[in-house]
């Protein structure tokens, strides 16, 4: 018993952050109910109150990850390990701007429960990459699911909100079944649901059950690529980036990616996947798929006149880029795919997020969706917001000087020093759509810039997901300047995998 | 020196960021001092490097320790870890802050401050609205284009290219003539394509060294004297260098540009408010052929020679007579002289790719000689176009007799232009077709009717426009500015007479300028000597017409 | 091989998949799908269950299979409050009759 007590309190100590946000959550989730009078309705300015607790929730729990030696434990039901420690970065750094962003969109009177459910997706996309184990891994994927449910519909409320958390709910649900099914086969190949072990298994010799685990793989990456937007699974984000408020699209347009490339990386790792002989096909699924997303998320982008769609889409296309970077992990490249991914999934959320901010800071509360045409003249009513949305759109491009050239750049490379066919080929493609992707970003730019009559002249910006954008931007610009550090710890996460 | 190249690069940012920070002034007066400040500032910086740069070019050249011979070798400056691709404990590949100064580039770091002066003061009265942004726009692309100048790194140099379209980009887009939007967006986009296909190349540059083995080049693999020097020895595959040449050109081709890809220049030009075509036409097309001058001739030689000299020589003089024959055809001044910056440059393409002395140093002069001359073209049309409203050779006629001192300064810049001797445009023509005669003389001959063209048209727009009977457009002015027609005022001289003065500088002693460029070009050139670029031994492939092409290009005995 | 209970187990398990996902599929009722998809959830429990008899320690998949039957129960609490509150507004439960979201 004590032994039991003692594993259990040893696991505990590996995840303190992520035990200072479930606390963070069980308090918002207990106390706001109480808030909120029998008509629905709360003193005004409680969301500020809810958005200063969350915020210090978050930081409290990066603090503690901060102050935490770097350690590598590898057994047991949490692996702490190089991934877990980037996740954390990613998860923190962005949490906070998405904290900010959803600060002002939210009403009073639920302002708490989105706010938790926000907290709940940071430390689930934090425990996928601890999860060493297939129950663990699962329960947090759910942890990051069941919130964003709840978070998609919240902060708006209206028809085209629940239209878009239904499609949402279901396609999300129906991929969870599909990898809880694969996961299935995959602990009845491994013998256990320990990935360590199985791996291990696995690593001994497959045999008859080589079928088996290909089944496993790709129900695994279906039920994935569902959560990257990869592209016969994406078909939803449009109509949900467009039904949902901005500041829940942002969550969407990052976190979700987080959890499933890590999510994937995990699988990838159990089944020595960059070493075995399953490896060869799985990859080339993946770079087709890859090939595929980019190019069907920039072509339709081009023609979205919203931005929420034309957003949904772009994501598509940069989970593409990811994907691309997915199928080009060799051990041993110059550039390793993996850790060139992890970089771009900075330098790209970031970004992201970052339009999203400028969304929800301009945005008007009687117009939820805006179009582009919304945002002419949004430089001369708004310099800074105008100023902040062309940094990171520009991030979105991968121009210089923003970290989105080197995101990209670290794609090329890992991709054109991986010593095969594909490589070259993977990253003429990149450049292609990086070229296509530019005519729709700037189109935004041009609109604001270029064009004199201005639409949203006297809404009032909402400051916090300003404050927000402004850290999205300077991170974009300052990881340009100074990407050695960021860089080093992604690269030594890619060499996780040799 | 250090201190003082930083500065230079940071003296226009710092300046940009004091305009933004006033911009809450409606007033457009403070940010267009502030900003005369600040490029002035700039100016005497630059002047100052230029100054330090020929005692320090003595000491400290990047390969001042080494014995191997070095196509590219400036005065390093700086060396900076930026990013760093490690590759399993075996070795690290860097990205580096390599700053880095020679000849050439002080000497285009000097065209650039003094056209930033020049673009200050003639958008002083005509760019009211949002003057603080617009001022702050031109000293970012000032920047960006110092950068380019002194950077000595692959990715740096690429970095510093693509930015110079942001500035650009909006100074174009906001500032502009009518169809500014779509003049913005087709500059952008073809330029940005162009130089996506060049990253291309130069990472796939980068990969082909040595066969991945990060030991070689102590991990510098993206310097551009490490690797020029590196592949003096072992030289890429022929074809592989084929194809390099071709990626990392694409986008310097666009830029130049060359005569396929000119079509987005002329719509550019005559949308961007005179400040911007000054510095488009002054340093940013120039950005183009230092391009070629700084990665394609030492990293490519060999593919310089057998390909690039018949492939680029053919698109110069096609878009030296091609440019030319529109220049002539055009009513509107500014499209006038923005095709004639097609042919202009047509005639630096031509120099360089004669791939000898003469040729190179023909044809970086004529950059600097393009960017003053036509610099000083722009000027003086976004002068008229300012108390005319019309750019129309049909609408405007004898001139001279209404602005007598536009008139001598026009007739001096066309002449300086078309080349005339003693003026800046004849010794960088003359070389440049002397250093290509000596290479392919089919090409210089060729090239040589541009010279004629281009007095033809120029000489047939002042004639149109400044002699003859005087010709004003009737309503200048819809009733909001009334006030007189008058001649150059003091402003405008300074503007015009900095470039003015040095055209006939040059022009008279042309050998300062020529001194200071000459050990770089000389090293470049002493690629092409006697029996070429290196090679590699005994795995030449050859491709159809490869071989006649370089039996035709005996590089020259002597010089 | 049909002897061995373990093939069976599988065999049953594939089978509850396929009638899960043809339901996901042909359903355009939100309360048929949520059932395709609690068809496919158990399926895979089944799966987890007969293996952990293969297992080391045996319970393994138990635990497994009872976090999943938990896990089930929370997403049908969500999807049926978000059912309810969409048909409220459409008075219908079926997934495409919402039309306010296209582009």
């Amino acid at each position: 018993m004590d032994a039991a007590l003692q594993a259990i309190n040893g696991a505990i100590q590996l995840i303190v952050p992520e035990v200072i946000l479930i606390a963070t959550v069980c308090v918002a989730f207990a106390i706001s109910p109480f808030l909120v009078n029998d008509r629905g309705q709360s003193n005004p300015g409680l969301r500020n109150r809810w958005g200063v607790i969350a915020l210090f929730g978050v930081l409290s729990a990066a603090l503690v990850w901060w102050n935490t030696p770097h350690t590598t434990v590898t057994n047991g039901p949490f692996r702490i390990d190089e991934l877990v420690w980037y996740t954390r970065l990613l998860t923190f750094g962005i949490g906070t701007v998405l904290v900010l962003v959803l600060w002002g969109q939210v009403e009073d009177s639920v302002s708490g429960e989105c706010m938790a459910c926000l907290l709940s997706i940071l430390a689930g996309a934090n425990l996928v990459a601890a999860a060493n184990d297939l129950i663990s891994l699962f329960l947090a994927l759910e942890l990051v699911s069941i919130p964003t449910y709840v978070l998609l519909y919240l902060p708006r409320r209206d028809n085209a909100s629940r239209e878009a958390t239904i499609k949402y709910f279901l396609l999300s649900i129906f991929s969870s079944g599909l990898m809880l099914f694969g996961m299935a086969y995959l602990f009845g190949v491994g013998g256990t649901t320990n990935l360590v072990g199985i791996q291990a298994k696995l690593a001994s010799g497959l045999g008859d059950a080589a079928p088996l685990v290909i089944v496993a793989l790709g129900m695994i990456i279906a039920g994935l690529g569902f959560r990257i937007t990869a592209v016969p699974f994406h078909f939803y984000a449009p109509d949900v980036f467009q039904g949902t408020a901005p500041a829940a699209a942002g969550m969407l347009s990052i976190m979700p990616k987080i959890v499933g490339l890590v999510a994937l990386f995990r699988i990838a790792q159990t089944v020595s996947w960059f070493t075995s002989s399953i490896g060869s096909t799985s990859i080339a699924t993946v770079a087709g798929l890859a090939v595929i997303t980019m190019f069907v998320g920039n072509l339709l982008a081009l023609r979205q006149r919203n931005i929420a769609r034309m957003m949904a889409y772009s994501s598509i296309a940069h989970a593409g880029y990811m994907l691309a970077g997915f199928a080009v992990i060799v051990p041993g490249a110059l550039a390793n795919g993996w850790g060139a991914v992890l970089f771009y999934l900075t330098t790209y959320g970031f970004a992201t997020v970052g339009v999203f901010g400028i969304l929800v800071a301009v945005s008007d509360s009687r117009k939820p969706s805006m179009t582009i045409d919304d945002f002419a003249g949004l430089s001369k009513s708004h310099p800074v917001a105008a100023l902040l949305m062309a940094i990171v759109l520009f991030g979105l491009t991968g121009l210089p000087p923003t970290a989105g050239f080197l995101g990209k750049l670290s794609l090329f490379i890992a991709a054109w020093s991986q010593g095969t066919e594909l490589g070259p080929w993977l990253a003429i493609l990149m450049a292609l759509n990086a070229a296509i992707s530019a005519w729709y970003y700037l189109r935004l730019i041009a609109t604001m810039y270029l064009q004199p009559n201005s639409q949203l002249g006297s809404s009032q910006l909402q400051v916090p997901a300003l404050v927000g954008s402004a850290l999205c931007a300077v991170v974009t610009l300052a990881t340009f300047v100074a990407p050695q550090w960021i860089w080093r710890m992604a690269e030594s996460v890619g060499k996780l995998v040799g | 020196m250090t201190v003082e190249l930083l500065l230079l690069l940071a003296c226009p940012v710092a300046t940009a960021v004091i305009v933004l920070m006033f911009r809450s002034s409606s007033e457009h007066t403070v940010s267009r001092w502030i900003a005369l400040m600040g490029a002035i500032l700039t100016l005497l910086l630059s002047l100052k490097v230029a100054g330090d740069f020929g005692p320090a070019s003595e000491v400290s050249r990047f390969n001042e320790n080494s014995s191997l011979e070095a196509p590219v070798n400036p005065v390093v400056i700086l060396r900076q870890e930026w990013m760093t691709f490690g590759r399993n404990d075996t070795g690290n590949v860097s990205l580096e802050f390599f700053l880095g100064l020679d000849g050439i580039s002080v000497a285009l770091i000097l065209l650039t401050t003094v056209l930033t002066v020049s673009a200050v003061l003639v958008s002083w009265e005509s760019v009211k609205d949002r003057a603080a942004e617009f001022y702050a726009c031109v000293l970012f692309l000032e920047a960006a284009l110092i950068g380019v100048f002194c950077a000595f790194d692959l990715l740096l140099f690429y970095v510093f290219f693509e930015f110079t379209l942001l500035p650009l980009f909006f100074i174009v887009g906001i500032w502009g003539g009518p169809q500014r939007k779509y003049a913005a967006v087709k500059f952008f986009l073809y330029t940005l394509a162009g130089g996506l296909i060049s990253l291309l190349g130069i990472v796939a540059l980068v990969q082909n060294l040595g066969g991945l083995n990060p030991a070689i080049l102590n991990g510098h693999w993206f310097s551009i004297p490490d690797v020029a020097r590196f592949l003096t020895q072992h030289p890429l595959d022929l074809h592989l260098q084929f194809w390099l040449f071709l990626a990392i050109s694409a986008g310097f081709m666009v830029k130049v540009p060359l005569f396929p890809f000119h079509t987005w220049l002329p719509l550019a030009h005559v949308e961007a408010p005179t400040a911007g075509s000054v510095l488009l036409a002054g340093v940013l097309l120039k950005l183009g052929t230092y391009g070629f001058l700084r990665l394609c001739l030492p990293l490519v030689p060999a593919a310089c020679l057998d390909y690039g000299v018949p492939l680029i020589a053919l698109l110069s003089v096609i878009g030296i007579v091609y440019g030319s024959l529109c220049a002539l055809a055009q009513r509107d001044i500014k499209k006038l002289v923005a095709y004639s910056s097609v042919a202009h440059l047509g005639f630096c393409m031509l120099g360089l790719f004669a791939l000898n002395v003469e040729g190179i140093t023909g044809g970086v002069l004529q950059m600097i000689n393009h960017g003053l001359s036509t610099g000083a073209l722009f000027l003086i049309v976004g002068m008229i176009y300012e108390r005319y409203h019309t750019r129309q050779l049909d609408d405007l006629g004898g001139l001279a007799n209404r602005l007598p001192l536009f008139g001598v300064v026009m007739v001096f810049v066309a002449m300086s232009s078309i080349g005339l001797p003693g003026l800046n445009g004849f010794v960088g023509e003359a070389l440049a077709l002397v250093g290509m005669f000596k290479a392919q003389p089919i090409y210089a001959v060729i090239g040589a009717t541009g010279v004629v063209l281009g007095a033809w048209y120029l000489l047939t727009m002042v004639q149109h426009g400044f002699f003859g009977p005087l010709r004003e457009p009737k309503q200048h002015g819809h009733g909001h500015d009334h006030h007189p027609i008058t001649d150059m005022t003091a402003r405008e001289f300074c503007a015009l007479a900095p470039l003015a003065a040095l055209c006939l500088w040059i022009g008279v002693t042309p050998q300062p300028t020529i001194d200071l460029m000459r050990p770089d070009i000389e090293a470049i050139a002493k690629l092409y000597d006697n029996d070429g670029p290196p090679r590699p031994k005994g795995k030449q492939i050859p491709v159809a017409g490869a071989t006649a092409a370089a039996s035709s290009v005996e590089p020259t005995e002597d010089k | 091989m049909t002897g061995d209970p373990l093939s069976i187990l599988v065999w049953l398990s594939a089978i509850f998949f396929l009638c899960g996902f043809l339901c996901m599929i042909v359903k355009r009722n939100v309360i048929g799908m949520l059932i395709g998809v609690e068809l496919i959830l158990n399926a895979a429990n089944i799966n987890f269950v007969a293996f952990g008899q293969l297992s080391r320690l045996g319970i393994d998949g138990q635990i497994a299979t009872l976090f999943v039957i938990v896990l089930a129960a929370a997403e049908a609490a969500v999807a049926l409050a978000i059912t309810l509150v969409f048909y409220n507004s459409h008075s219908t439960i079926d997934a495409d009759r919402g039309e306010s979201l296209r582009g």
